[in-house]
């Protein structure tokens, strides 16, 4: 679980996101929705403590401002892409997240390796020592989120999961990380594509200018307020429903 | 290849390790080992056994140091020179050359510190940028460089040419021709104390080589790790190049190497590439010494069997450097 409080984020002396109140559930998979610059990546870099923060970020009762051991075991972000430019094995680079418990001076234990082979089996069908520099987009990012998996955190941030990936690896990526929040953990994500949240996510916060301006939870959601908060962030658009499922048309 | 690449380059360096101690000017006769008064026995035990142990310490120790490098500034072709350590160590040794002649231990006293107090002033200079991202580290890096060799020229303009120049020039060559055991004693210490925390750390290193935002949400301290990890380095290269001059792309050849056979990040890769500058130096020496009747100083043996076998593994690997 997240809980901010009056938390506010910024970069330097500017400040990008001036309050936010928020609470983030277990089992609940949350995108983050708004234009590019309306604050959502910098909310997320707030609350991993990134960037300059004020107010009160807690992630399971823990402070933002712990060590970032301590805040390893409990939140994981995910960037759009991740910096490894040297070249790792698919294996190794999921073994990354199982740093944060293993003793400073130990090598990652053979169980580790067998939890990090089974997490990669059940996400890509590719050998377990392909490497990762190799990969196509859509496979880096589900070696990311199975390296999130390796370090236990129960809440997970994703950056923009879906950039750069084509049509069938979105949704493949998209349901996968469903899938991690059903199994209980707190999942908050910044999203681009509207259709992409509503058939994956449980809940929409729309965010402009830094500010969170609605907070939708998508059981039995109301269609108006959700189509006003949609044409807030993208003008002339409305909801249909296809095959019981909404999804967002421009007019 | 890949399952059994350490075993192969383990054999390697123990075969290279042993061919060492027989190859070289003077012939060692076995049969004459049992006599310790024999020739055989004093050029075995005061010249081969030192010689040979700090080649291969130098070899191991250079290259896991260049393995750090790349992996810490997640660059495939950084070296230790790219944080001004072998310049700073070359500008040390060149000052204790000039001002207390060319004695061995004082010239290796002058090389350690210059190393360090580059490695310092290169860590002042990252901070005072106020950011502890790797660009930092480089550009300053590239900074105390510069610095270090213009401290240098200053110094080989104003040496004594007969003398003193002779024997910077001669120290930036590297050689292991004046290696004795009471040198390489202190000096295997010193470096010992960096490689094995240093290969054990291998894990925390790896992750280093990612963004540092990355690295710090995967539980990495990252600034402080880094510092640490900087120092062990230094300790290494210091501790190594202060007793056999500058020993040229060891540091860069044998992780490339590695990391092309391997194509891993892991503890593994950092002890081929280990091994891998063992060989290449043990090798060298070997050949430095018993090729014509003076010895061929070091590093331009280890660039001459260096280079072309990066070109063959970048040809084989169809890899490139960007």
């Amino acid at each position: 679980m997240i809980e901010l409080t009056d938390f506010s984020c910024g970069y330097g002396s500017k400040t990008v996101v001036p309050s936010c109140t928020l609470t983030l559930r277990d089992g609940e998979l949350t995108a983050l929705l708004g234009a590019n610059c309306s604050g959502k990546t910098t909310l997320l870099k707030g609350i991993c403590r990134r960037i300059e923060t004020n107010g009160v970020c807690r992630i399971d009762g823990l402070s933002h401002t712990a060590p970032p051991a301590r805040i390893a075991k409990h939140l994981s972000y995910i960037p759009q892409k991740s910096g490894m430019t040297l070249s790792c094995t698919a294996l190794d680079a999921v073994l990354m997240g199982a740093h944060v418990h293993t003793p400073l001076f130990s090598d990652y234990s053979a169980e580790q390796k067998q939890k990090a082979a089974d997490l990669l089996r059940q996400f890509l069908d590719i050998s377990p020592e392909t490497d990762f520099l190799t990969l196509s987009a859509g496979q880096q990012q589900l070696v990311i989120l199975a390296r999130s998996l390796m370090q236990g955190a129960n809440n997970l941030l994703l950056d923009e999961p879906d950039s750069a990936l084509d049509f069938s690896n979105k949704h493949h990526v998209l349901s996968t990380i469903r899938d991690v929040s059903r199994t209980g953990k707190c999942v908050l994500l910044c999203l681009h594509d509207p259709n992409l949240a509503l058939r994956y996510c449980d809940r929409l916060l729309f965010m402009r200018d830094g500010e969170i301006f609605e907070d939708i939870t998508l059981f039995e959601p109301d269609t108006d307020k959700l189509n006003a908060a949609f044409r807030v962030l993208y003008g002339d658009v409305h909801i249909e429903h296809v095959q019981n499922r909404p999804f967002l048309f421009r007019e | 290849m890949k399952k059994h690449n350490l075993l192969i380059f383990a054999l390697l360096t123990g075969t290279a390790f042993i061919l060492s101690l027989f190859i070289g000017q003077y012939s060692i006769h076995l049969a004459d080992m049992g006599d310790p008064s024999s020739m055989s026995f004093r050029v075995f035990f005061t010249l081969r056994l030192p010689r040979t142990v700090m080649a291969a310490l130098a070899g191991a120790g250079l290259a896991l140091a260049g393995y750090v490098f790349q992996t810490l500034f997640s660059n495939p072709i950084a070296a230790p020179d790219i944080i001004g350590v072998s310049s700073g160590a070359s500008a040390g040794a060149a000052c204790m050359i000039l001002l207390m002649g060319s004695h061995t231990l004082l010239t290796a006293g002058g090389a350690m510190l210059g190393g360090f107090l580059a490695v310092m002033l290169t860590i002042a200079l990252a901070k005072q940028a106020g950011s502890d991202r790797t660009a930092s580290f480089l550009l300053a890096g590239v900074a105390v460089n510069a610095i270090a060799q213009a401290l240098l020229m200053l110094m080989k303009r104003s040496a004594d040419p007969e003398r003193q120049l002779a024997s910077i020039e001669y120290w930036i060559m590297g050689s292991f021709a004046s290696v004795t055991l009471s040198e390489v004693v202190p000096a295997a210490i010193l470096a010992l104390c960096g490689i094995v925390p240093l290969f054990l750390l291998s894990k925390t290193v790896s992750l280093l080589s990612l963004q540092t935002d990355e690295a710090q949400m995967l539980g990495v301290p990252v600034a402080a790790m880094r510092m640490i990890v900087l120092i062990l380095t230094t300790l290494v290269v210091t501790s190594i190049t202060s007793i056999t001059g500058l020993i040229s792309f060891i540091g860069l050849i044998a992780p490339h190497a590695a990391r092309l056979i391997r194509k891993n990040n892991d503890r593994r890769t950092m002890l081929l590439s280990m091994l891998i500058g063992a060989v290449l130096v043990l090798v060298s020496d070997s050949i430095a010494r018993s090729w014509g009747s003076s010895e061929i100083p070091i590093s331009i043996l280890t660039s001459l069997i260096g280079a072309p076998y990066l070109v063959f593994l970048l040809r084989k690997g169809g890899h490139t450097l960007d």
